[in-house]
């Protein structure tokens, strides 16, 4: 290859590209989350740039940019100079006073890989002609940017990888196109385990919101299916594989979600929150080491664990005491933040209602507040207070002694301290009045820049310029949609605190949470019972029920049969041994 | 209960003015042993923490509850010096995070009601006719 015609810009100036590839999942966040980590690390300097598509064959709305798991985004090469390092091994010397690039993006959750992007196109041919002309291989020769520890150019290792997306290609497919770039000609051995570069082919086509194929290759039986052989491909990207030693070339790989996958842990409650979910969240509410993070409805407290996994330090409250002090010994909160080694977390029983008194005076105290507020989907919120319209007092003898807190307690305790067994009552607690409170406490209780991310399920009448709630001291940053059936999705709503709260403003604030009043409030509650409002609409639904009926009876009939032979076995056995004794 | 919990938070009950404070009474104590003994980049974090928390606190209160649950170290006022102090932040980090009253009972100042703590959670739960 010549060492740099005229039509090839110098290596010292131009841009550098990143290739980013997204995993197929939890679309309507991708471009939030990341746009999160950017800002974490304070990283600005770059520009998107739009993907290579031919008009010709793909329309742009059947493939809009938006559910393409790309991004390609560039940044000038004096910031990577200067700002920014890509150097694989984590921090050198070299890396102090500049952000690694490598370590920011790793956070994302929703990232799968990301390459230094050598070249791309529409298609194959365009792809190659555009890393012909790049100045990349040029700066992967001289090595600079490669860290003072990476091996010379003639020593390093190498191995092309081809990504096509899910549709099959055989070997012999898989050499054509990699011979495409042979001209590349690098010195190194070619070396398949951990190479130290792996440049990667990617052949994208059409994704549908799945992830699979539009036009799958094959058929379900394995054959070619030729019209569909014969579309071309949305877009052809070659590059160098960032984080390759670190992280290998996926970086969802098993060591960064399933270590903190709910499935490991030890105490879990029906409303447990997915664990994918809940560290995007810390993402999008900028939760980093040293944050003070505060959730007002722990429940098991999955939320809360992960932003300690995140190094935040965490403070709960709940207005259940059961599920705050879990189920025994080693199934509660606590034994869960124990199997992962982190401090325990602050946990208080109080009622959201009344937070406006829990504390002191309005404080700035918490970096973030993140939370899954109950809806009534599965558990429904309640509040202190009777339901009666008439309180009656609390009889002295029935008030808790000291240090006794629970029914089981009481009576353990019945007959040395009489009968202190009063539980305090509690009410439901409307939607409505539960977001008005959760977003005043967060204006209240944030700091400046802080973050409240919280989780509102709503069904499809639901419209986000009118029906989410709102607080002046607080402006919108992202909303992410998350479709779950076809009736029903739910969104992750990002705020960040921009006004001082003022106290004297607290009922105006909280008149005004909803635009459309209360109403909006009604979409997103009770929607199991709006859930089965539509579904008893559609035809066949008393059919369907009838039968689901049916095969529960039957499921429990077999159940309890399998029970009652198990204890008639373990009588025999019983038995028998007597006879021998 | 962390002693952070308790400069922050205060009896709910309409009663109550903002000014109460809530008083300790100690049965059981726990202090946790530092985990960051070996990690600059942990202690920096622990030193930033309460650099942010200090100018929130109400330092009186503090070092009323911290002798409540046995420590009789705090200073009385904190000098400008001393906020800028690592030593003193992080030894104040330890304060408000690492010691924990895990058996007890707060008292409000103002009307004597008593909020129980058990197995490290504080009760502030209202009875029904605390409620408006």
């Amino acid at each position: 290859m010549e060492e740099s015609s005229s039509s090839t810009p110098s290596s010292d100036d131009g841009e550098y590209t990143l290739l980013i590839e997204l995993v197929h999942r939890h679309v309507g966040f991708h471009d939030a989350e990341l746009a999160s980590v950017w800002r974490m690390h304070g990283i600005q300097d770059f520009t998107f740039q739009e993907l290579p598509m031919d008009t010709r064959h793909h329309s742009s709305c059947s493939t809009g940019n938006n559910i393409r798991p790309f991004r390609i985004v560039t940044f000038p090469w004096t910031a990577i100079e200067t700002d920014y390092s890509v150097e694989d091994n984590e921090i050198s010397d070299k890396d102090k006073g500049k952000t690694n690039l490598i370590t920011a993006l790793s956070r994302c959750t929703l990232i799968r890989s990301v390459i230094e992007l050598w070249g791309c196109g529409p298609v194959l041919k365009d792809c190659v002609e555009s890393v012909r002309a790049s100045v990349s291989p040029h700066r992967h020769r001289r090595g600079c940017h490669l860290g003072a520890k990476a091996k010379p150019y003639s020593e390093r290792s190498w191995k092309i990888t081809i990504h096509t997306l899910g549709s099959t290609y055989n070997r012999e497919e898989q050499g054509d196109m990699r011979s495409q770039f042979s001209f590349l000609d690098f010195p190194g051995p070619v070396q398949m385990k951990c190479p130290d570069d792996e440049f990667l082919f990617i052949r994208e086509v059409e994704l549908d919101s799945n992830g699979g194929a539009v036009y799958p290759r094959h058929s379900e039986t394995k054959c070619i299916i030729p019209e569909n052989d014969a579309r071309p491909s949305l877009g052809c990207y070659f590059g160098r594989v960032l984080g390759n030693n670190r992280m290998g070339r996926n970086w969802r790989g098993s060591n960064r979600i399933e270590q903190f996958s709910l499935k490991k842990r030890k105490y879990l409650g029906p409303t447990s929150m997915d664990s994918e979910l809940s560290l995007i969240m810390t993402n999008l509410a900028l939760i980093d080491k040293g944050s003070f993070v505060f959730d007002p409805f722990t429940g098991t407290g999955s939320i809360l664990l992960t932003a300690a996994l995140r190094g935040a330090y965490v403070f709960g409250t709940d207005i259940d005491l059961r599920v705050l002090r879990g189920r025994s010994e080693d199934e509660n909160i606590l034994a869960n933040f124990k199997q992962f080694n982190l401090p325990p977390p602050e946990l208080v029983r109080c009622d959201n209602s009344l937070y406006h008194r829990h504390f002191r005076s309005h404080l700035p105290l918490f970096d973030a507040i993140l939370t899954d507020p109950p809806y009534g989907i599965r558990a429904g919120a309640r509040k202190s207070g009777s339901k009666r319209d008439e309180v009656r007092p609390v009889l002295d003898e029935h008030r808790y002694a000291h240090g006794i807190n629970t029914k089981r307690e009481c009576w353990t305790h019945f007959n040395l301290l009489g009968r202190h067994d009063h539980v305090a009552q509690t009410k439901p607690y409307a939607v409505s009045d539960v977001m008005a409170d959760l977003l005043n406490v967060a204006a209240m209780t944030l700091k400046m820049g802080g973050r409240l991310t919280y989780i509102i399920p709503s069904m499809k009448d639901f419209n986000e310029d009118e029906d989410l709630p709102r607080h002046e001291c607080l402006k919108l940053v992202s909303v992410c949609y998350q479709p779950l059936q076809t009736e029903l999705g739910r969104r992750v709503v990002t705020l960040e605190k921009t006004n001082e709260y003022d106290e004297q403003k607290q009922a105006q604030y909280l008149e005004s949470t909803w635009l459309n009043g209360a109403q909006s409030a009604e979409k997103c509650a009770n929607i199991r019972e709006r859930l089965l409002e539509v579904a008893k609409k559609k035809p066949g639904y008393e059919e369907k029920a009838a039968i689901r009926k049916q095969k529960r009876k039957l499921n429990k009939e077999t159940k309890k049969r399998a029970k009652r032979e198990q204890a008639a076995q373990a009588q025999e056995m019983l038995e028998d041994k007597s006879h021998h004794v | 209960m962390r002693l952070l919990t308790h400069n922050v938070m205060r009896n709910n009950t309409a009663a109550a003015s903002a000014g109460s404070s809530l008083r300790i009474t100690a049965t059981e104590v726990r202090v946790d042993e530092s985990t960051t003994d070996d990690d600059a980049e942990g202690q920096r974090r622990e030193v930033e923490f309460a650099k942010h928390t200090l100018p929130i606190l109400d330092w009186e209160r503090l070092v009323e509850g911290a002798r409540a649950m046995g420590l009789e170290t705090l200073p009385p006022a904190v000098s400008p010096e001393l906020a800028n102090d690592a030593g003193f932040l992080r030894a104040l980090y330890g304060v408000l995070m690492n010691v924990r009253l895990i058996n007890g009972m707060l008292t409000c100042s103002e009307t004597g009601r008593e909020f129980p703590v058990t197995d490290g959670i504080v009760n502030f739960m209202l009875e029904e006719n605390e409620c408006e």
